[in-house]
């Protein structure tokens, strides 16, 4: 499977439904102090050439190892970045301190 | 039931629940192979006004391993895509269906055949039309005609159908899951109950059919049509499968899937996940392929159905129940494939590799007189040897595991006198066909493609209960 970037994740999810929505995803983190904000996120989002033109999902299947499962089309694509994990679960309310 | 609602997850996802899995040299075309995939168990026919379809958003998968690994070298995909004519209605018909294209049927639904040789993808057909299910005399008149005129022919001569059938399979479903009382021993049951008839359980239940009629020269390793039966490139192995994306999401007015497909249905042998495999590992079963079940060979080493007759029926099994080696017998007959040199001018052997196909040795002609109880009878065109629509599965099936052909692995073992009998349905059985002999009456079938009969009609039906009461 392809190993895609923390950023090209950013990218693709922030441009379309996910199961966590990254604008809240991004104000949360912003105040949570972490990094992208949901301005710089939407900045990303013009800079993508192609837009998905299908609904991107993503999966946190293994918080521990800080891997999401990313679903989009007919692929699948598999990330680990404990950052960003840390963000969607703070995101969704779940976060372990 | 074969394989209708044989494991938890699948038992609520019907469109997915591939219910019998049949795959033979066709009679009337014996240069070709027929196959038939089978969803959606127990359809009652008056089930509407939603009738019933197949699932859009599943990908259906016809298997074919020629080289004996487990893993399909061709397959034949199919997608399915369903249309609402008129959105102004609760009708699935505004009037009677004369023609598939008839504006009158509101709920039209096509589908895309694809062919897949390795990395190669070949759509053979796009937009193929499926009929109506069949509801009753005002709703769809003709039903024979109107079903007929949407079996097609796509690419290098494949015949191929989609559509409501009636179920061809047969079985005494509530005697087998009480308890597995087999009613022609229900006297001698640890719990025994007085003689009764047996019931066909699936008679009048509809099914939808996925059906392909594909030469020979197309599925063989060498691309040849083989006439030695011991040839090993003779021999295909064959399953379906049902698959669905990883994802899915479901709001207020939209529902989408999205990701790979994964697998989460499949059917080879009849019977094999719902006698064989532990409740606990049923699922688990369904989410992988052939190639992947020497996990599960213990269970047909040691299966727990053969501990259970003499148990369930003191006295009656003495030969089974000392019987306590691995079962070589069953190992070949579902795993592995029978090899040459067991039963004269017969082999379906794929191989060491394990794994729950169908294997049909295309070599042996279709039989010019059938016997239901195929290879244990002497037909070497019946069950194990692929499938035919009216093979007496479940009694086949009992009888082996009861013991009956472990003489081929072990010529010193003595089967049970009841291993020799065991039978399921018999009541009202047909008089006429010699092909049908002994086939419950409530069961029909064609003999030209797709094999199956058409559907029983929602109006023509009575309920069960009715039914056996009157």
């Amino acid at each position: 499977m392809t190993e895609w970037s923390r950023r090209s994740l950013l990218r693709v999810s922030a441009g379309a439904a996910v199961a966590v929505p990254m604008a809240a995803l991004g104000s949360t983190a912003a105040s949570a102090g972490t990094t992208a904000a949901a301005g710089s996120a939407g900045q990303e989002v013009a800079a993508v050439a192609v837009l998905p033109d299908e609904p991107v999902m993503f999966c946190v299947h293994d918080a521990q190892r800080g891997e999401v499962s990313i679903l989009h089309g007919s692929n699948e694509v598999i990330v680990r970045d404990r950052q960003l994990v840390a963000r969607i679960l703070t995101a969704a309310g779940s976060a372990r301190t | 039931m074969s394989s209708h609602r044989e494991a938890p997850e699948i038992s609520k996802d019907p469109v997915a629940d591939n219910t019998d899995t049949y795959a033979f040299v066709s009679p009337d075309r014996p240069d070709t192979v027929t196959i038939i995939s089978n969803y959606i168990p127990l359809e009652d026919p008056a089930g509407g006004p939603n009738f019933f379809e197949f699932g859009d958003d599943v990908l259906y998968r016809i298997n074919i391993d020629n080289t004996g690994d487990g893993r399909a070298d061709i397959a034949y995909e199919f997608r399915f895509t369903t249309k609402i004519v008129n959105k102004n209605t609760f009708l699935y018909n505004t009037g009677p269906i004369d023609k598939v294209s008839s504006p009158n049927f509101n709920r039209p639904q096509t589908f895309t055949i694809t062919e897949v040789r390795g990395s190669k993808r070949t759509v053979l057909g796009k937009n193929l039309p499926t009929p109506p299910c069949n509801i009753g005399p005002r709703s769809t008149p003709n039903y024979a005609d109107l079903a007929n005129s949407t079996i097609a022919t796509v690419g290098s001569g494949v015949k191929v159908f989609a559509g409501q059938r009636l179920d061809g399979f047969y079985v005494d479903l509530g005697a087998v899951f009480d308890l597995a009382v087999l009613r022609p021993f229900q006297n001698l049951h640890l719990l025994p109950t007085p003689a009764g008839p047996p019931v066909n359980a699936a008679r009048s239940f509809n099914v939808h059919t996925i059906a392909i009629q594909v030469p020979i020269t197309a599925l063989t390793r060498n691309g040849a049509r083989p006439t030695n039966v011991a040839d090993p490139k003779s021999v295909i192995g064959v399953w379906a499968s049902a698959h669905r994306q990883k994802g899915r999401y479901q709001d207020s007015d939209r529902t989408y899937c999205t990701g790979p497909f994964t697998q989460v249905s499949r059917l080879g042998n009849p019977l094999f996940n719902e006698v064989i495999v532990p409740m606990s590992k049923k699922d688990r079963w369904n989410k992988v392929e052939p190639r992947q079940d020497s996990e599960f060979a213990k269970y047909v080493a040691q299966p727990e159905l053969a501990k259970l007759l003499p148990v369930l029926y003191p006295g009656v099994f003495p030969n089974l129940a000392a019987l306590t080696k691995d079962r070589a017998d069953l190992l070949a007959i579902l795993l592995t494939g029978i090899p040459a040199g067991l039963i004269p001018g017969f082999q379906n052997y794929t191989g060491p590799k394990q794994g729950d196909m169908l294997r049909l040795n295309v070599a042996i002609p279709p039989a010019a007189k059938p016997l239901i109880n195929g290879l244990i009878d002497g037909d070497l065109a019946g069950f194990p040897n692929g499938r035919r629509v009216f093979d007496n599965v479940v009694a086949i099936e009992l009888r082996a595991i009861a013991g009956a052909l472990y003489p081929l692995v072990d010529p010193t073992f003595t089967p049970d006198g009841a291993a020799g009998i065991l039978y399921d349905v018999i009541s009202g059985e047909k008089t006429g066909p010699d092909a049908l002999k002994g086939t419950p009456a409530s069961v029909s079938y064609l003999s030209t493609f797709p094999y199956l009969d058409h559907p029983k009609s929602g109006y023509d039906v009575l309920p069960p209960s009715v039914a056996a009461a009157s």
